[in-house]
């Protein structure tokens, strides 16, 4: 039902957007969880996007196996975060952009499938606009082009709000998810923008388009000054 | 009154969810609206309310289990009713435990400064399901660390004696009471009360990986999958190695080469026929046939209860001499489970070599996302035709298994002819790369 264009304009939510650039993980997730704990303790408290990218780091949901790391953060010297997402052992590291929306699911949480499948469409956006043709995948969840999984999502909901949220690889190493059982996917591949694309992109111009894409999938507006 | 706590439905398709985490361990109180668990389903770790308060009187459901959409995960009993599994509950506040424990442990489990590598352990009080569950009118004094751990390691401290000023049980007289108390636990005194696993202290997931390496864990993964997905078909032949093994004897006699197997020629053959055969050195990634150009072998070495694969990377580049040198290496780092960042990534094609042992074949599962895997067994004298006449050889058996999405019979029989040529006439792999 959403998008129709017949419908009436949705009233679109104020947030606030944070170019953070290079985050370390543990810096990023105090953030994020002071942020996650305003944003619960209020209705009507205004929502934030943290952008950035991360260093070298491994991190495994709260259900997942730690032997899906195979040992590589040992061997690669790359620290382990095990956080409140959802979903397997992944990657995240310089040239990867990453989005954390941390906002009131609409209707008290209780679509989480469709916030995840409008994160996957703000993802697909993005890749289409640098000339990347992804699609999701039924019975997964996440962005697929044609040589690899590019796009990830993982949210954790605390009542009733999300956080957590995706993550795109622009021009990153690859290698790193290699020596690992990503996704809880044994031998999948993975690929970047820049691998499928061949243009040379950078994470921050990238991280603006995701910005407007996510914007526009989740019904927000940058709220100015806000905070 | 009982309270069913149900896995919730948290979108319309939602058909199941797996309990993920409990915050609140049996006994525990809550408050309406406390969060008692995690939850997940298509990738979003949902956290679960308790929609009225009152004492856990039973998870249903432990960690790492699924539930389909309104099944039971827990049972509370209303208000204060069932006695809790300590003394806590009547200590404390109903929020104190949860909020003193929960939170910090939570921050702690995503904070860098921590040791960098380990994954943090979950917050020890959660692991509390009473061993015994007798409650304490009249509690004894014990400082809260001595309380904490009690409860974190399931004694019952009606029945300690404190050595502490005032007979106060401390932290050292529950460490005591602590082994013997996990050993001669009774399960359960009240009824419908489940002792928790003994390993839901640890992050992963509960009993079905204890004792199994990760090692073995993804073994077990990668190949189920493998064996399930891909239309494996093989092709088999038995090579006559006479010559090979000639050579091999007299390049070892030469010492030309340090550290040359009879693996290593065979890879070298390898490394000379696949240019020739691109759909036996090629991947099956997302529906599509990818050609490799390089000839990366990934070599597979056994480990204690495992198995790694190092690659042999742009292996038609190399002399027979650096082909061995840098099998050594790889094989090396492997067996000392010390491999470095690539040793183990872009393989498109595998062998695994179990002619070692006394094995006439092996007939091997494909490794993922590559199309061909050749399994070779023990090199032994044999009978022979030579020119029609019946001789003794040296022969092996080598299976080839084929992903037919990316590799078709004849494809599969014509590599196999041309491997089978170079090494029943190997002169040419000791020339230098062409």
């Amino acid at each position: 039902m959403e998008c129709g264009a017949a419908m009436v304009e949705p009233e679109l939510a104020r947030v606030r957007i944070r170019r953070l650039g290079r985050v370390p993980y543990g810096d990023a997730m105090r953030l994020q969880d002071a942020v996650l704990s305003r944003v619960v303790a209020s209705a009507s408290a205004v929502g934030e996007v943290l952008v950035l990218e991360h260093d070298s780091v491994y991190t495994l949901g709260r259900g997942a196996a730690e032997e899906d790391l195979m040992g590589a953060p040992e061997r690669l010297g790359i620290s382990v975060h095990r956080v409140g997402r959802g979903g397997g052992a992944t990657y995240h590291g310089p040239g990867q952009v990453v989005a954390y929306p941390i906002v009131r699911l609409p209707g008290a949480g209780t679509d989480v499938r469709g916030y995840v499948r409008r994160l996957e469409r703000a993802l697909i956006a993005t890749c289409s606009r640098c000339g990347v043709q992804a699609d999701s995948k039924s019975g997964e969840i996440g962005v697929w082009s044609s040589r690899g999984k590019i796009g990830a999502v993982g949210i954790g909901v605390k009542r009733g709000v999300a956080f957590h949220g995706v993550s795109l690889n622009v021009c990153n190493r690859l290698d790193y998810f290699e020596t690992i059982v990503p996704c809880r996917m044994p031998g999948m591949a993975v690929t970047s923008l820049e691998r499928e694309s061949g243009a040379k992109l950078s994470v921050d111009g990238v991280g603006e388009m995701l910005i407007e894409d996510l914007c526009r999938e989740l019904e927000l507006c940058e709220a100015v000054g806000s905070r | 009154m009982t309270i069913e706590i149900r896995m919730p439905k948290l979108s319309d398709q939602m058909e199941e969810g797996t309990v993920i985490r409990w915050i609140v361990s049996a006994g525990q109180t809550v408050a309406q609206g406390d969060p008692i668990a995690e939850v997940e389903t298509d990738k979003a770790n949902v956290e679960i309310e308790a929609e009225q308060a009152g004492v856990v009187d039973e998870i249903v459901v432990q960690e790492g289990g699924a539930a389909a959409v309104g099944a039971v995960i827990a049972r509370l009993s209303e208000g204060e009713g069932r006695a809790p599994a300590t003394s806590d509950a009547e200590e404390k506040p109903p929020d104190a435990p949860k909020k003193a424990s929960r939170e910090p442990s939570e921050e702690g489990a995503t904070r860098p400064d921590a040791e960098p590598s380990a994954v943090e352990p979950e917050p020890e009080p959660r692991v509390s399901e009473p061993a015994s569950r007798s409650a304490s009118r009249g509690a004894p004094l014990a400082s809260p660390v001595a309380r904490d751990l009690a409860e974190a390691r399931g004694v019952d401290m009606s029945t300690l004696k404190g050595s502490g000023p005032g007979g106060r049980i401390v932290k050292r007289d529950v460490e005591e009471a602590a082994g013997g108390a996990e050993r001669a636990a009774s399960p359960a005194a009240d009824e419908g009360v489940k002792p928790a696993e003994p390993t839901t202290s640890t992050p992963s997931r509960s009993a079905e990986g204890e004792g199994m390496s990760r090692m073995r864990r993804t073994i077990a993964a990668r190949m189920e999958k493998a064996k399930r997905e891909i239309p494996h078909f093989y092709v088999r032949s038995e090579i006559d190695l006479s010559e090979a093994m000639r050579l091999y004897e007299v390049i070892r006699a030469e010492e030309v080469v340090p550290g040359l197997t009879v693996t290593h020629i065979l890879l070298r053959a390898l490394a000379r026929t696949l240019p020739r055969h691109p759909r036996i050195n090629a991947l099956w990634v997302d529906d599509s046939i990818q050609l490799v150009d390089d000839i990366n072998i990934g070599i597979a070495v056994a480990l204690d209860d495992g198995l790694l694969v190092p690659v042999i990377k742009r292996a038609q580049t190399l002399s027979l001499r650096e082909l061995v040198a840098q099998a050594r290496a790889l094989t090396e780092r492997a067996r000392a489970n010390k491999p470095q960042a690539d040793d183990l990534v872009g393989a498109s094609i595998s062998v695994s070599n179990i002619g070692m042992l006394d094995v006439d074949e092996l007939t091997p599962i494909i490794n993922a996302p590559q199309a061909a895997i050749l399994g070779v067994g023990a090199v032994r004298e044999r009978p022979v035709v030579r020119d029609g006449a019946v001789a003794i050889g040296r022969t092996a058996m080598f299976t080839l298994a084929c992903d037919h999405r990316v590799v078709n019979g004849i494809e599969a029989g014509r590599f196999f002819e041309e491997l089978k040529r170079v090494l029943e006439s190997p002169i040419s792999l000791v020339l230098e790369a062409e």
